[in-house]
């Protein structure tokens, strides 16, 4: 193939089959201009070594299933230049704070089970009532959460998150924010059924601001600020609860 | 077929893997300083409260260089604090007008910078005679 | 520590943190640096004027806001640094000695400031 550039890329591998310990194994590249980290892994994956498995979808920043550490950064891999990281070597292991299947992919179960806990829908009790139309929102509804809204699911935050490590049992940067999500949507009326999973110690408070899951997005969904005003609205709450214990006690 | 690789836990020296877990370690840490000054400041008004002879006593003691030392330490950890303080709050309340959002910058200007400014001067135009 | 308990905690320490961020630094210019170098006429000008300033009680409320919740945000933080460092096995232990101590230096700056 017609590179122009030679780079050296050192990959994480793991087989579960074999039982034996990850190691990193070296590939030389020959790469273009615009080739990103993910179009090495594939051409190595074609040429040279067929046993890598990794995960990819879209190769444009969309699906979200391309998350790697680069260097030690989570990044998407089809996000990441590769003449960027020239003269090289460049590291690319699975996503931290994840139990890895193999080579460069990681364990999202632990993820998934996040995001339904925070009960990520509209939930109110005339849902199924659309004889009267659409829920209407103005701009400035929308506004209040469409950056928490515009998440990918590539877990980039979790491995950015050294909560995650701390307190395995976190619900993570994510989950939380997308729960947020809804609790800012003005369509929605489900805050008093996500409290339980979000208010906990693992929950909102398990968090300590690092912030750097907001650094590390690709989507600009700011999970930390998303937090953040949860915190605070978790804390009016308990000042409201405090004042007029109604109910509010479980 | 073995189960998936886990990686090793993270031991108590985490934060020096990456630049901004240990920025943010030193933020909390600067929290251990404060504290100290605060107990520091408790003495203080206690010596401030008993009169005017013990408090120039006191005062006479706090010219000391290691009174300065603690001092100038107490001074970067605070306005360390005050600025990541600061810098967060366009993340965590932003001003919003319908759908315009203030800029970031201006943000913490306005709700951060300017306010800690204007205090500053204030307690030194208020606490001088 | 429930979650009604650690929004309590958080308010104390969110509220300390703004009041710290905007009133330490100056404090510690004035405490550390202007006061102590001022020659002996001065000083005792300085005295004088900052017993009548302590002797209003906006200004009392204030300086006890000021250093009461900062109490609380060194401890609040204190107390997640211990944790993050490994003491999560103590956290019950951590939690008392920390929010203790803060109410104790919440306690101390209100009798201070109040015989001032
Ligand atoms: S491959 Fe879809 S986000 Fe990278």
């Amino acid at each position: 193939m017609a590179g122009e550039k030679r780079i050296t890329l050192e990959i994480f591998r793991y087989n579960p089959e074999d039982g034996g310990e990850p190691f990193f194994q070296s590939y030389e590249v020959e790469y273009l201009n615009h080739w990103v980290v993910l179009d090495a892994i594939n051409w190595i994956k074609d040429e040279i070594d067929g046993t890598i498995a990794h995960r990819w979808t879209c190769r444009m920043g969309v699906c979200g299933s391309c998350g790697m550490m680069v260097n030690g950064e989570p990044k998407l891999s089809c996000h990441s230049l590769l003449r960027d990281y020239a003269p090289g070597p460049v590291r690319v292991e699975p996503l931290q704070h994840f139990p890895v299947e193999k080579d460069l992919m990681i364990d999202k179960s632990g993820f998934m089970e996040r995001l339904a806990e925070v009960k990520p829908y509209i939930i109110r009790d005339d849902v199924n009532d659309t004889g009267n139309g659409e829920y209407l929102q103005t701009p400035a509804q929308i506004a209040a959460y469409h950056e928490h809204s515009m998440c990918i699911n590539c877990m980039l935050c979790y491995a950015g998150c050294p909560v995650m490590s701390l307190e395995p049992a976190f619900l993570g940067p994510a989950a939380l924010a997308l729960g947020q999500r809804y609790n800012l949507d003005s369509r929605d009326k489900g805050q008093a059924e996500r409290v339980d999973a979000m208010s906990g110690d693992e929950g909102l408070w398990g968090c300590t601001f690092v912030g750097e899951c907001s650094v590390v997005c690709p989507k600009h969904v700011d999970p930390a600020g998303a937090i953040q005003k949860g915190k605070i609205a978790a804390a009016k709450q308990w000042y409201a609860n405090f004042i007029k214990p109604k109910g509010a006690k479980k | 077929m073995n189960p998936p690789y886990t990686p090793p836990p993270a031991g108590p020296a985490w934060f020096l893997q990456r630049k901004n877990w240990l920025l943010f370690m030193i933020r909390e840490l600067t929290s251990a300083v404060i504290a100290l000054y605060l107990v520091f400041f408790l003495v203080f008004l206690a010596r401030f409260g008993g009169g005017a002879w013990v408090f120039e006593e006191f005062l006479a003691l706090l010219t000391h260089p290691l009174s300065m030392a603690g001092h100038a330490l107490a001074f970067a950890a605070a306005v360390w604090h005050s600025v990541s303080w600061f810098n967060t709050s366009a993340q965590v309340m932003p001003i919003r007008i319908g759908t315009w959002r203030m800029p970031g910058v201006a943000t913490i200007i306005i709700t951060g910078y300017a306010p800690w400014l204007i205090i500053s001067a204030l307690v030194f135009w208020a606490a001088l005679p | 520590m429930s979650r009604s308990n650690e929004a309590f905690w958080w308010s104390l320490f969110a509220a300390g943190g703004v009041l710290g961020a905007l009133f330490i630094p100056v404090l510690v210019l004035l405490t550390g640096f202007w006061l102590p170098t001022a020659d002996p006429v001065e000083a005792a000008e300085h005295y004088t004027h900052l017993v009548e300033l302590l002797g209003r009680w906006p200004v009392k409320i204030l300086l006890i806001a000021v250093i009461g919740l900062s109490c609380f945000m060194c401890a609040h933080r204190i107390r997640h640094t211990l944790m993050d460092l490994g003491l999560r096995g103590h956290a019950r232990a951590i939690s008392l000695a920390c929010y203790g101590a803060a109410i104790l230096g919440a306690l101390a700056s209100v009798l201070l400031v109040a015989r001032i």
